[in-house]
């Protein structure tokens, strides 16, 4: 694969409610911090990908209302549908492609501003599910369940996890939940989606966040830190919840399988440092540590709490903050600025599309 | 450099104005199985999927995710692109990019749209790409920003009417050649005159109708071309432009009112090696979604100096039988399923290169030339070529 720096980077602090800024606002506020930290300007980015959601932005074609904030005008921009993670996929692709050597890759969602119950059960088959009134958080408590079923878990196993991540979200500042609620707390917490407390299920969030991708050949003009994107691995799963295993996930093993092949990964638990995933449940930080080969099926609880597991979402992860399609290209900032300090050559960012993750996006980052 | 990227299958539907026999993930299984038929090929030969549909249309959010498995994702690789009109062709320039970079060798660019789900009508979807405080009120829409566009132009060169409404007048002459095309009936241009204002200077059958239709567009690297019988179309030119957020600041003095698809076409003309474009393209597939927008893009395309048009359409020179035919296929103005419609034009200017037209090909082409258009008057071309 074809090595393609990350040379800088920015995010918003995530919010529940960020009423000072529209959702324009917000993808200026991280483009205009990332030039300020670059000492770049918008002459310097060649061509842009951005990730949003119309239904999140309540506009058709939501990339046109940011065109003027991320300086596309008379320039190449295209919009991926989807988290974040896939977004760099074709940021990469373009840059690899040898037509750009720059390339802003953007993503924002304003969750405050929707009705994301009504916005879930739009994602549903309109015939068979939608009627159900089946959302993404009735989704992902059915994913809950059968998870803890196949692995014959009790449901503190949620609680535990959860307050695992909040420990970590609490040394974030970008993170939304930082104020380290304990099992207790998150067990205590509303019930949402049985077996699912509200704090069992990630926080909708307001936020931005944009990287500079750079040809191996620009790169040198960046002297700060820097990641190389040096696997990457997609892989889809069937529409409807009933037609797979929610509790074990082909399309992130696949994905995770086409990644490390990509990337040389033979080991990913003496290879990888820093994980960061993008998950929607406590349950599914537990499940998706697993499917990437980081610990035993039904044995990631003990990881996440023990030492080794430090590495693994020590941003909090989507729990702690899920600002929409942006969760995905938070989660590679967030591998990106940790891997330099990293006694490991290798981090990994997942995105995942659809709450119960029926895409899964899988990058590996290599230091400088 | 990137690898060589050819289009290697192509595959639609027969486009109507409602397709209440299939679902969405029925309409997109046929246009994908039709590409596969074309290319010699199964979905074991595909390595990725790009997809792309606008879920304002018919309200569903994620609209990737219903008919995955319809498209061919089931255990693949892929990822949504949408990007308003230009989806399409969007898709297919992602799929470029995707082969071209080397990161899968197939790559298979599905698009889609079934308007006649959308709540109310078309419009309903459309006038919220604008903003609610200062576009909304007076510009949102598909025909009031295109019948800004045209009144500028008709102003600036005093085109006739007459001379705007022979590009619908050729586009439905066209359809009659093409089994796919969605209204497959010729008009006058006394019938376009006669027909009723929508948004001055444009008349109903001035502008594009909205039809329910998938395709899907197989490209392949110089390494797996070798796999599929059929000739390839090559890609010989690639670009995308796009423009600012707000229209008003679209409406300034600049001499076209579409920059963007003078730089685009600029940038693929110099990758493809064309200095000449008038001479050098033999046919040409146009996202034109009015008759003004086609009269327009002609001079944006360096067919014709600015202000010609009008003249270049009376001449003759883009009907069936002239020296540049404009969209064989019957183009927008006779079919537009939206995410499906610039990824049709890719589809057909390969068509046209592999010489697989049927009624509707124009003889020896060797090079073909795509558009999409779309968002803030943003454009986007793609080069075909028979030659590598």
């Amino acid at each position: 694969m074809e090595p393609v720096a990350i040379v800088g980077w920015a995010q918003t602090r995530h919010a529940a409610a960020r009423p000072d800024a529209n959702y324009m606002e917000l993808a200026f506020e991280v483009v205009e911090a990332l030039h300020a930290r670059l000492g770049t300007g918008p002459r310097d980015v060649d061509t842009m990908i951005s990730a949003s959601s119309d239904f999140h932005d309540g506009r058709t074609i939501s990339n046109m209302s940011i065109q003027d904030a991320i300086g596309a005008p008379l320039k190449s921009e295209s919009k991926v549908s989807m988290d974040g993670a896939f977004a760099l996929s074709y940021g990469w692709a373009r840059v690899a492609s040898g037509a750009f050597d720059t390339c802003l890759v953007i993503a924002h969602a304003k969750l405050s501003e929707g009705d994301q119950a009504a916005i879930g059960n739009a994602a549903w088959d309109p015939i068979t599910l939608r009627p159900l009134g089946f959302h993404e958080k009735a989704a992902l408590g059915l994913q809950a369940r059968r998870w803890l079923d196949a692995h014959r878990l009790p449901e503190t196993t949620l609680a535990r996890a959860a307050a695992a991540s909040y420990a970590r979200a609490a040394t974030n500042p970008n993170a939304l939940r930082r104020d380290q609620p304990d099992a207790d707390a998150v067990g205590r917490s509303a019930p949402v989606a049985d077996p699912l407390t509200a704090l069992e299920i990630a926080a909708d969030a307001d936020g931005a966040c944009c990287l500079l991708l750079a040809s191996r050949e620009r790169a040198r003009r960046f002297p700060g830190p820097k990641a190389w994107l040096r696997g990457v691995g997609m892989c889809y799963d069937a529409h409807s919840p009933g037609a797979r295993d929610l509790a074990d996930s082909m399309a992130l093993r696949r994905a995770t399988a086409e990644a490390y092949r990509r990337a040389g990964v033979t080991d990913p638990r003496a290879q990888i440092g820093p994980v960061e995933t993008v998950d929607r449940s406590s349950c599914q930080t537990l499940h998706w540590a697993e499917s990437l080969g980081l610990c035993d099926p039904g044995r990631s609880l003990e990881f996440l709490e023990q030492s080794e597991g430090a590495r693994y979402n020590a941003s909090g992860g989507a729990l702690a903050a899920w600002p929409g399609f942006a969760a995905g290209l938070v989660r590679v900032v967030e591998a990106a600025e940790r891997l330099a300090a990293s006694d490991r050559p290798l981090a990994l960012a997942h995105g995942a599309n659809g709450a119960l993750g029926q895409a899964h996006c899988v990058w590996i980052l290599g230091k400088d | 450099m990137g690898k060589r990227v050819a289009v290697v299958g192509t595959g639609q539907t027969h486009h109507r104005s409602k397709r209440p026999d299939v679902s969405i993930p029925e309409l997109v299984r046929e246009a994908v199985d039709r590409a596969l038929e074309n290319a010699h090929a199964d979905l074991g030969a595909v390595d990725a999927i790009v997809i792309g549909n606008m879920e304002h249309f018919e309200g569903i959010h994620l609209s990737d995710l219903w008919p995955a498995e319809e498209a061919g994702l089931w255990g693949k690789p892929g990822f949504k692109v949408a990007t308003g009109g230009t989806t399409g062709s969007s898709l297919a320039i992602a799929a470029y990019y995707t082969v071209a970079s080397g990161l899968y060798d197939r790559v298979l660019a599905v698009g889609w749209e079934k308007l006649s789900e959308s709540a109310g009508e078309t419009t309903t979807g459309i006038v919220t790409a604008f903003d609610p405080i200062y576009e909304r009120p007076t510009l949102a829409g598909a025909v009031s920003g295109l019948a800004v566009m045209a009144t500028a132009y008709q102003y600036r060169h005093s085109i006739p009417p007459g001379q705007a409404a022979l590009a619908t007048v050729y586009a439905r002459a066209n359809a009659m050649r093409n089994p796919h095309a969605h209204l497959r009936k010729p008009v006058t241009v006394e019938d376009v005159l006669a027909s009723p204002m929508l948004s001055t200077p444009i008349r109903l059958l001035d502008m594009c109708p909205t039809s329910d239709g998938a395709c899907a567009v197989l490209f392949a690297s110089e390494e797996a071309v070798g796999r599929f019988p059929g000739p390839p179309a090559w890609i010989s030119g690639v670009h995308s432009c796009h423009n600012h957020t707000y229209l008003g600041d679209l409406c300034g003095d600049t001499p076209v009112f579409l920059d963007t698809l003078t730089t685009a076409a600029k940038e693929a003309y110099r990758q493809a090696g064309i200095a000449d474009p008038r001479n050098q393209i033999d046919v040409v597939e146009i996202y034109g979604p009015c008759s003004w927008a086609c009269l327009e893009w002609a001079e944006s395309l360096g067919f014709c100096g600015l202000g010609e048009g009008g003249k270049f359409f009376a001449s003759g020179a883009p009907a069936f039988e002239g020296d540049i035919p404009w969209s064989p296929s019957g183009g927008v103005i006779s079919t537009n399923p939206i995410g499906a419609t610039g990824l049709i034009r890719v589809a057909e200017a390969a068509i046209q290169v592999r010489g697989e037209g049927g009624d509707r090909q124009v003889p020896g082409v060797r090079t073909a030339l795509a558009t999409g258009f779309g968002g803030s008057y943003w454009s986007e071309v793609m080069i075909l070529a028979r030659e590598k």
